[in-house]
């Protein structure tokens, strides 16, 4: 009969597996990055479909290779309006980028926007947004813990 | 097409694939009384590598795996390799949207000489090519794409360096490589490791 391979043996196998998956996903990473598979995203928080809760601000996602999953989950979790690119500028007091050390390697951006008008300049009513900021608030919001558990720091656009 | 260009291309095909006109043979077959002797004959065809080869790679010129067929030309250890890969994937879990795809074909020129004249079977694994590649970018459930600036069709240059088994009478054959891939926007150091069937 067979001796059980003792717990730690068993546990170097597991680790060892552990860092083959992440060196495989790695591997695939980079080879998704030569081929063309990375893309910018955005999802504009300030534009929802009926029922959704417009904010502020617009996450972008740079270099990303989930970026069909983030559009996706932009509509379906938020109503908001996703497309590829980042987030437009116009209209934006600043950003917040965030420590979020993502699988693969990606960046994330908030960007907050003056909502007291509309990008054209036309009305808007500002009371509708949650996440209002200023210039002046800027850094608070992007030190919030309970808004960025990993941190974030203050970016210009 | 000319009688010249088609006696060319005979000429092309009967070198690649082993079969020769009788002008090719004899030349031949002076060539090899003139730098060997019979002895040295029989193990110089000791030493060629068999002819063709079928392998897997896994990463390497194909990026992320490929399947190869390479002829070994007749003369000064060299050869040509085309394979394929294919390889989709679902990077988005909502219903409707659409797989990243990636398709490459490798096309290589190879030189494998013996690296001993005692272990012919041991040789030196160079080559160089291109890596055509197709990425179709996935798309999100509303069909919108998302792709790089490098998706879609593109070439880039290959180059092979390394160690290959590769016995006489054929049977296993392997090799581990430096397997670097160029293009305008960069350079991708990479490697990959082979095994298939030389025959």
């Amino acid at each position: 009969m067979p001796r059980p391979l003792p717990a730690i043996a068993l546990l170097a196998l597991l680790g060892l597996g552990a860092l083959a998956c992440d060196a495989l996903a790695d591997v695939a990473l980079e080879a998704g990055d030569f081929a063309g598979a990375r893309a910018d995203v955005h999802c504009d928080r300030r534009w929802v479909d009926d029922g959704g809760a417009p904010a502020a601000f617009c996450q972008e996602l740079i270099a990303t290779v989930a970026a069909a999953e983030f559009s996706d989950d932009c509509r379906a979790k938020h109503m908001a309006t996703a497309g590829p690119g980042r987030c437009p500028r116009e209209r934006v007091i600043g950003g917040c980028r965030l420590w979020r050390d993502n699988q693969d390697d990606s960046l994330v951006f908030d960007w907050y926007y003056d909502v007291t008008a509309l990008p054209d300049g036309g009305p808007l009513d500002a009371e509708a947004f949650d996440s209002r900021t200023d210039h002046a608030g800027l850094p608070a919001v992007c030190a919030d813990r309970s808004r960025y558990e990993e941190g974030a720091e203050v970016v210009a656009p | 097409m000319t009688w010249r260009s088609a006696r060319a291309a005979l000429a092309i095909t009967s070198l690649l694939f082993g079969a020769s006109f009788a002008g090719e043979r004899e030349a031949r077959a002076e060539r090899t009384s003139l730098s060997l002797a019979p002895a040295e004959q029989r193990r110089g065809d000791d030493r060629s590598p068999a002819l063709n080869a079928i392998f897997f790679e896994a990463l390497g010129s194909g990026l992320l795996y490929s399947v190869s067929y390479e002829r070994r030309l007749p003369w000064h250890d060299l050869g040509v390799r085309a394979g394929g890969s294919f390889f989709t994937y679902a990077t988005s879990a909502y219903g409707g949207s659409g797989n990243l795809t990636l398709v490459s074909i490798p096309l290589l020129a190879t030189w494998a000489p013996a690296l001993s004249s005692k272990y012919p079977a041991h040789r030196a694994n160079v080559g160089a090519g291109a890596t055509v590649l197709w990425l179709d970018p996935p798309t999100d459930s509303r069909g919108t794409s998302y792709g790089g600036d490098r998706a879609g069709l593109g070439v880039a240059a290959s180059a092979v360096l390394g160690y290959r088994y590769l016995p006489p009478s054929g049977g296993f054959t392997f090799a581990l490589a430096f397997t670097p891939l160029l293009r305008a926007s960069g350079l991708l150091p990479w490697g990959g490791v082979s095994a298939g069937i030389a025959f």
